[in-house]
């Protein structure tokens, strides 16, 4: 079912055991690990998902249904899922938007489009084949729908921007048929549309939904300088824009929006709301505040030395900022801030200063190389920020 | 700029430098090809430890029959070992940090024994590997106990019984290691207070409240619980209780003699806390080899030190997967030839005897070895 469940009472106790273990020094993973020897789905820490189908959408996305374990809470449509992988010894991890799978618990299903390069998304859409096991987190994220629901809602996709928007639907038709709900959706071609098929049948089968599916990539596909590619540029492309949505929502600043796709579109999206609540001075705050955003690509590095970057540093649960410049390493900018931060010998070596980098990258001075920010462990002395960045210092 | 004296390694800073950029290239060849070999490794390790864990405290489980008893005490005695310096040791430097596997995260890993691993990092991974052999940066060089050269003024209350305290030290390390970052020689002289160190005694007492209740209550009633039904319940308790004992005590004798066999053996070269001013990394990648001494061996041996018997190697690139440096041993002695510098190696019971030889000459006033301040170069070793 799509509610949040709670969990069985076997898996209340596993974790209640794993509290008291503890304090013997016996870790959670290893209790974990343990667990997963009889079967990884019954860890209760870290979970784990076993592929159970897998399904070819377009020629650049799959969809993958998995089947999580008891402690998994279930999900809310609209929420993600960090999925890891370990490939070549890295794990790493990726946000996706499940859809859940109607008749089974805990079961869900996500659709993971291959981006150019993309490490993660290649090898799901190549190497994965149905009995293996992927890392899964419990579900997180605000872009769900309000309660209690809305008559109307009004969904914007770009691209794999769908799959949120897709979990919505289903779950409105499937539950709440009668809400009217309203899809906008940009992909290059019909080939390129994941759900092309699902959402036809969608659209003829459900009264409420309307379904406008436009061929355009003036709001998703951009080069590297953030304008429409060439190739594209010669096409008439139809872009978001208010007489659009006049035309097929005529209350639109009404209704609660919900917008997924690449950061044009979303810019896009921001910028027509915003005018809305300009021109409208009695409730402009209202009408902003229904719009509702979820990126799904994480932000470019600028890669430029001289640009200032924020630094959102947490340790203990506390949240703390500062600035840094892009040819200052963090370390450094910290001290600078006057909240230092723990570390040892300011060269590398010892990794007394190791913290997590849960978002945005940073280059490392030593290796070289740039780090995206998955969670992964980086040495704040020899780290410089190439974009806004959140850490996390474990110390 | 620093101009290297001329007495051991890289002749001018031309040298030094080409020197720096071959260690460096070493280094970078063998972190371009970390990947699933590595990880493999490290989960082997982990299971392995898992099991024989599971396998000696099983073992113990049986009381006194001495079959069981013996080997369930060795076995557990060999899954501390190997936690403590194959998969602690390692992880805890960073060496799988790439990973980004929980499990195996430097910063947040927690080791077997009474040691919080939070002090340890400091001291160790900072504080040791980085003023490696430097006299009074480098705490590890005597431990503030003993003395090791003639750097060090002999106290005649305590140095002339060292070679003893040695060898109860070495029983009861793990006890050392947790009360290390305090600095308890500082405390008695008066240089640090009580206050001073009130955090980390904190943390000490936690840690090993929680090895102790562990090892010497939980597990000894488990086993008496276990052993209700057949009569048995004390003697299986005390079976247990002494099996752990005996367990950790095979461990802290391995651990420190490989350890001391590190840093203390005969030809190490120590070093005046000026010679690190304005160090250069290729000083510093000298100042490690000529600080470390190799243990030669079987594999065998190599795993159970964790591969501590390529100390050189691991001084050089602490954070390179430990599982490589028997790979790059090799390269790292042809370039030791090649810039003569000399690359101490020699078997298990050489290195520990010309230890024990140390610790015994220093126990009386007096030695050669002095650490002098030549630029960045180091005194000659002793030859005792």
């Amino acid at each position: 079912m799509a509610e949040s469940s709670t969990v069985p009472l076997p898996t209340a106790a596993a974790v209640r055991l794993s509290g008291w273990l503890t304090h013997l020094g016996v870790s959670p993973l290893a209790f974990d690990d343990t667990l997963s020897l009889i079967n990884p789905l019954l860890t209760v820490h870290r979970l784990n998902a076993r592929i159970v189908g897998r399904q070819v959408e377009t020629g650049t996305a799959t969809t993958l249904v998995l089947q999580a374990g008891p402690a998994f809470k279930g999900l809310q449509p609209g929420q993600f899922v960090i999925v890891g992988v370990t490939i070549n010894g890295v794990r790493h991890r990726r946000a996706y938007s499940p859809r859940a799978v109607e008749g089974h618990p805990n079961r869900i299903a996500i659709t993971v489009q291959r981006q150019p390069g993309g490490v993660v998304s290649n090898h799901l859409n190549e190497h994965t084949r149905v009995g293996q096991f992927l890392e899964i987190e419990q579900a997180a994220g605000s872009f769900t729908l309000p309660s209690p629901l809305p008559a109307e809602v009004l969904l914007i996709a770009g691209g794999s921007g769908i799959t949120p928007c897709m979990a919505m639907l289903e779950h409105l038709q499937r539950h709440f048929p009668r809400t009217k709900a309203t899809l906008v959706y940009f992909a290059r071609s019909r080939d390129d549309r994941i759900f092309a098929k699902a959402l036809d049948k969608l659209a003829a089968s459900w009264t409420g939904f309307q379904y406008r599916a436009i061929d355009s990539v003036a709001n998703t596909q951009t080069d590297d300088s953030g304008r429409p590619s060439a190739a594209d540029a010669g096409r008439a492309q139809q872009v978001l824009s208010a007489d659009l949505l006049n035309q097929l929502v005529p209350n639109w600043t009404k209704v609660p929006a919900y917008c997924c796709g690449p950061t044009p579109l979303m810019d896009a999206a921001r910028a027509i709301w915003q005018e809305a609540a300009f021109g409208n001075w009695k409730d402009g705050a209202a009408i902003k505040a229904r719009l509702h955003l979820e990126a799904f690509t994480p932000p470019k590095p600028s890669g430029d030395p001289h640009a200032r970057h924020e630094v959102k540093l947490t340790h203990h649960a506390v949240d703390k900022a500062f600035e840094a410049a892009g040819d200052q390493t963090i370390l450094v900018a910290s001290e600078s801030a006057g909240q230092g931060l723990k570390h040892g010998c300011r060269q590398g070596i010892c990794h007394e200063c190791t913290c997590r980098l849960h978002s945005g990258s940073v280059r490392n001075l030593l290796s070289g190389e740039r780090i995206d920010g998955e969670g992964q462990t980086i040495q704040v002395c020899v780290s410089v920020p190439m974009s806004d960045v959140h850490i996390e210092s474990m110390a | 700029m620093n101009r290297p004296t001329i007495q051991v390694g890289p002749r001018t800073v031309a040298e030094m430098n080409a020197f720096q950029q071959e260690v460096d290239a070493i280094g970078n060849e063998v972190r371009h090809s970390i990947g699933e070999q590595d990880a493999r490794y490290i989960r082997k390790v982990l299971y392995t430890v898992r099991t024989t864990e599971l396998i000696g405290r099983g073992l113990l489980m049986f009381g006194w029959f001495p079959p069981t008893f013996l080997l369930g005490a060795f076995i557990l005695g060999m899954s501390k070992i190997i936690e403590n310096m194959e998969l602690g040791h390692n992880v805890m430097h960073g060496q799988f940090n790439w990973m980004n596997d929980p499990r195996f995260q430097g910063d947040t890993y927690e080791w077997d024994g009474t040691g919080p691993a939070s002090g340890w990092r400091y001291t160790h991974n900072f504080v040791h590997h980085t003023y490696t052999n430097v006299i009074g940066l480098d705490r590890d060089f005597g431990y503030g106990m003993f003395r090791l050269s003639s750097e060090l003024r002999w106290r005649w209350f305590y140095h002339p019984i060292q070679f003893f305290y040695m060898i109860l030290m070495m029983m009861l390390f793990e006890w050392f290691v947790s009360v290390h970052e305090i600095q308890t020689d500082k405390l008695f002289a008066g240089k640090r207070t009580l206050d001073d160190v009130r955090p980390q005694w904190e943390g000490i007492k936690r840690k090993a409240g929680r090895s102790l209740r562990k090892e010497y209550v939980f597990l000894p009633l488990l086993g008496a619980l276990l052993a209700w039904p057949f009569g048995h319940a004390v003697d299986v308790a005390m079976a247990v209780l002494t099996g752990n004992f005996i367990a950790a005590v095979i461990r802290n004798i391995w651990a420190s003699a490989i350890i001391f066999c590190g840093h203390f053996t005969d030809g190490i070269y120590i070093f005046h806390r000026d010679s690190i001013k304005n160090e250069t990394r290729g000083q510093w990648y000298l100042r490690q080899i000529l600080g470390s001494s190799n243990i030669s061996g079987s594999r065998l041996m190599h795993f159970m030190s964790g591969n501590l018997s390529h100390q050189i190697e691991h001084h050089l690139f602490p954070d390179l997967p430990a599982n490589r440096y028997k790979d790059i041993a090799p390269q790292v002695r042809a370039l030791c030839a090649k810039y003569n510098i000399p690359y101490n190696s020699g078997s298990f019971f050489r290195q520990l005897g010309t230890m024990f030889k140390r610790v015994i000459r220093y126990s009386l006033p007096g030695g050669t070895q002095k650490a002098e301040h030549l630029e960045v170069v180091p005194v000659m070793p002793e030859h005792a």
